[in-house]
């Protein structure tokens, strides 16, 4: 519930999206009914299922609503009228969800296509074992030499659609590979697979005596469980891409004759005149038709110091307008666009394996020679020895399948498909799989101050008035401060005209024809230049205002843990000298950097790397935002601003840092439950493939071994807790 | 023993059905919210309230 009321406030801190456009993308269809699918932002608890569900259906009658806690959509579906769109978008605004469109469904084809493929091996590898356990007991000499073919048949008539449906992600995969000149280790599992069933099936034909239809379906099996469970991880990282599609709020404000109207991203044309507000971001490229004083362009480029652009330059949409609002004449649609095209590559990108899946992958390419090589060894040595070359064969299909790499294969993604589950249940969020491997090698983690360790409180008394003009200004910035005197104020905010915020300085504006200043002593022009926030009201003289510095719960233990455990802690801030100080003294920090511009603090963060320094960054504001993305791995707190959260590898919700404890000790634990399966399946190669060779393993005992060294890789990642 | 020529395609029918009706669940899309469903056996909407 604590974490619902803070995004609540967060929520109306922040500019509410316009809403009235939700009603252009309901979809009617031929009997009247119509259907709207919206993202949730915010769903926590089994109890937000109840509230957003029945907010809904309590707006009418006829509505179906029926939230996805996977993937955030809720889709409704009603009779009558098309704009109860924006009523129910509206009513869950209100509960402190925002409401996002859809843009793009990522519907996982593939994971539906893998999952469908390891169910029907699953049915069918228990079919075929029933069969087996009757042909492995006994012999012909009691059951029959025509029961035993019969056996043989079923066994095959199971075996083989089964192998030709539910093998097909690992035929293509090694086709590409093949096609690329390259290989990887679905070669040899492909051309296992096929031996073992050609064998299989002549050894029927021929009325032979053993067949290992079900070696074969039981390796196709425990190898599509590995890849399911690959596939989890990966579509988990995907979240990030349509994090980068949600930056923009779906929306466009369009200048049509004098009018602003606001329209779904994707339909809007080309040439289109858009209104960008203060504070929001540019939702297409296009042409600035006016100066644009402060763009935050670091989506795009990285930069994390805001860039002006004068008209006529051009703009690309994600880009934030930290100035005053301006308009833009749209030069790309949405599909065109830059901001869609970097998702695209992100959504790429994200599919390239961490470290140690890709030792894991190297190991297996190498490997694949090296197996067909001693599969092949083993049939000459053996025929060359005076076998029978059906046994020969055996043998060397025997080693083929009992060195094929599922254990590595599986030993990365089942540790980290448990401890992002573990994780979230934490409420900590994890974009990528191999952001906790990055999180376990970090030496040195540098804190920002404030939203991160310190939560502001306004603490001098002012009258109301005052309050009034000076929270009606800053309930239009995000900085921490401001929301300070915004919690300060009670009662309602005036409007506020000509609005301009400098990240690192202040912000400013009109109320009632004055103008107000909120800022650095620099900013507001103050004689004395002391630490904190000052305040200029029209052309009186500019006043400080004092805030004392709340620490977030637990911080103090927790600090003391993370030094305790050998991490360096730094305090990397934006605030003055004496503040930073006093909060570092409290906590026990020794390495204090204060007065940090963004620029800085990436200097900050450079000199680190420059040492080798494996460096966390947990941060929250705009101005921190650079040095999230470049740190070794990143943190956000979920109050962040939604710049931080893209670009941290993980988002908590908890107040205070326990979540950053809990994260780090997590993602050790983890690398080191990997590091010990890969031991453990590397191991059992070097002691199975001898063996094997030897001729002294069936296939059925291959793949049965084989299964088993999967399952001990699974069983040792569920010792993540 | 002749009786499994009887029980071995029984088997292997029920096995098939049994796929049809995975294959059925994972289209309808059964298999697309994991989280949700594990969480929704804790709602008690559907109990009446006793008058």
């Amino acid at each position: 519930m604590e974490q619902r009321d803070a995004d609540n406030v967060s929520s109306q801190r922040r500019a509410l999206p316009t809403l009235e456009g939700f009603n252009a993308l309901v979809q009617t269809d031929a009997s009247g009914a119509h259907t709207l699918k919206v993202y949730v932002d915010g769903i926590h608890c089994v109890g937000c299922i109840s509230i957003v569900e029945s907010t809904v259906q309590a707006l009418s009658e006829s509505v179906e609503a029926r939230l996805n806690v996977t993937s955030s959509i809720l889709s409704m579906k009603w009779q009558g009228n098309a704009t109860f769109a924006q009523e129910a978008a509206q009513a869950l605004q209100k509960q402190g969800y925002s409401v996002r469109p859809v843009i793009l469904e990522s519907e996982n084809t593939e994971l539906k296509f893998l999952i469908l493929c390891m169910g029907v091996a699953g049915f069918a590898m228990g079919n075929v074992m029933l069969i087996s356990v009757g042909l492995w007991i006994t012999n012909a000499e009691t059951m029959g030499e025509s029961m035993r073919l019969f056996l043989h048949w079923v066994s095959a008539l199971i075996a083989v659609p089964t192998l030709l449906f539910s093998g097909r992600p690992f035929y293509m995969s090694a086709l590409k590979a093949i096609s690329h000149g390259r290989t990887n280790m679905d070669i040899p599992i492909t051309v296992g697979l096929f031996l073992t069933v050609t064998m299989s099936f002549f050894e029927t034909l021929t009325h032979g005596e053993h067949v290992y239809f079900d070696s074969a379906v039981m390796l196709m099996f425990f190898l599509l469980v590995g890849r399911v469970l690959d596939m989890k991880t990966k579509s988990s990282a995907n979240e990030s891409a349509r994090n980068l599609q949600t930056l923009l709020d779906g929306f466009a404000r369009v200048v049509e004759k004098g009018k602003v109207k606001s329209i779904p991203l994707t339909q809007v044309k080309k040439g289109a005149t858009l209104r960008v507000p203060m504070g929001e971001r540019f939702p297409l490229d296009g042409t600035l038709l006016s100066d644009a004083i402060e763009v935050d362009t670091s989506v795009m480029t990285g930069e994390s110091l805001p860039a002006s652009f004068k008209a006529d330059e051009k703009v690309y949409g994600g880009m934030l307008n930290l100035g005053d609002s301006v308009e833009i004449t749209v030069t790309h649609t949405y599909d065109e666009g830059a901001l869609h095209r970097m998702a695209e590559l992100v959504s790429s990108s994200s599919t390239v394996r961490s470290r140690y899946t890709r030792l894991a992958d190297k190991v297996s390419r190498a490997y694949t020679p090296v197996v067909h090589f001693l599969a092949l060894l083993a049939f000459v040595f053996w025929v060359g020895v005076g076998l029978p070359w059906q046994q020969a064969l055996l043998i060397s299909i025997t080693v083929l399948i009992i060195t094929c790499p599922c254990a590595l294969g599986l030993s990365v993604p089942v540790v980290h498909v448990r401890a992002i589950g573990q994780l979230m249940k934490k409420g900590i969020f994890m974009k990528q799989g191999d952001a906790l491997e990055r999180l376990a090698h970090v030496d040195t983690i540098l804190f920002d101050k404030t939203g991160t360790l310190t939560m502001p409180a306004l603490s001098a008394a002012l009258c109301e008035d005052v309050l009034s003009l000076l929270a009606s200004v800053a309930s239009h910035s995000r900085h921490p401060l401001s929301g300070a005197i915004v919690r300060a104020y009670t009662g309602a905010l005036q409007s506020a005209k000509n609005i301009s915020e400098t990240a690192g300085h202040g912000v400013e504006g009109t109320v009632n024809g004055k103008v107000i200043k909120l800022g650095s002593a620099s900013f507001v022009d103050a004689k004395k230049s002391t630490s904190g926030m000052w305040a200029k009201i029209g052309n009186d003289e500019a006043f400080p205002l004092t805030f004392n510095e709340g620490l977030l719960p637990d911080v103090k233990m927790q600090i003391q843990i993370l030094k305790d455990k050998g991490y360096d802690v730094v305090l990397l801030t934006g605030d003055y000298k004496k503040a930073a100080e006093k909060i570092g003294k409290e906590l026990g920090i020794n390495i204090i950097y204060s007065q940090q511009k963004p620029a800085d603090k990436m200097k900050v963060l450079e000199s680190y790397q420059n040492d080798n320094k494996q460096v966390l960054m947990v941060g929250d504001g705009l101005n921190d935002a650079a040095v999230l993305t470049h740190a070794h791995a990143s943190l956000t707190p979920a109050s962040a601003s939604d710049l931080a959260r893209t670009q941290a590898d993980g988002v908590y919700v908890s107040e205070g840092i326990a979540a950053v404890v809990e994260t780090l000790r997590i993602a050790r634990r983890s690398q080191k439950l990997i590091r010990g399966n890969i031991v453990l399946s590397v191991l059992y190669n070097v002691i199975a493939v001898p063996v094997a060779f030897a001729g002294f393993i069936t296939p059925l005992i291959a793949a049965l071994s084989m299964s088993a060294s999967s399952l001990v890789v699974t069983l040792n990642a569920l010792r993540l807790k | 023993m002749d009786i499994l020529l009887y029980m071995i395609p029984i088997a292997l029918l029920l096995g098939f059905i049994a796929v049809l009706a995975f294959s059925w669940a994972l289209k309808s899309g059964q298999y697309d919210d994991l989280d949700g469903a594990s969480q929704r056996v804790l709602l008690d909407d559907d109990v009446e309230k006793p008058e």
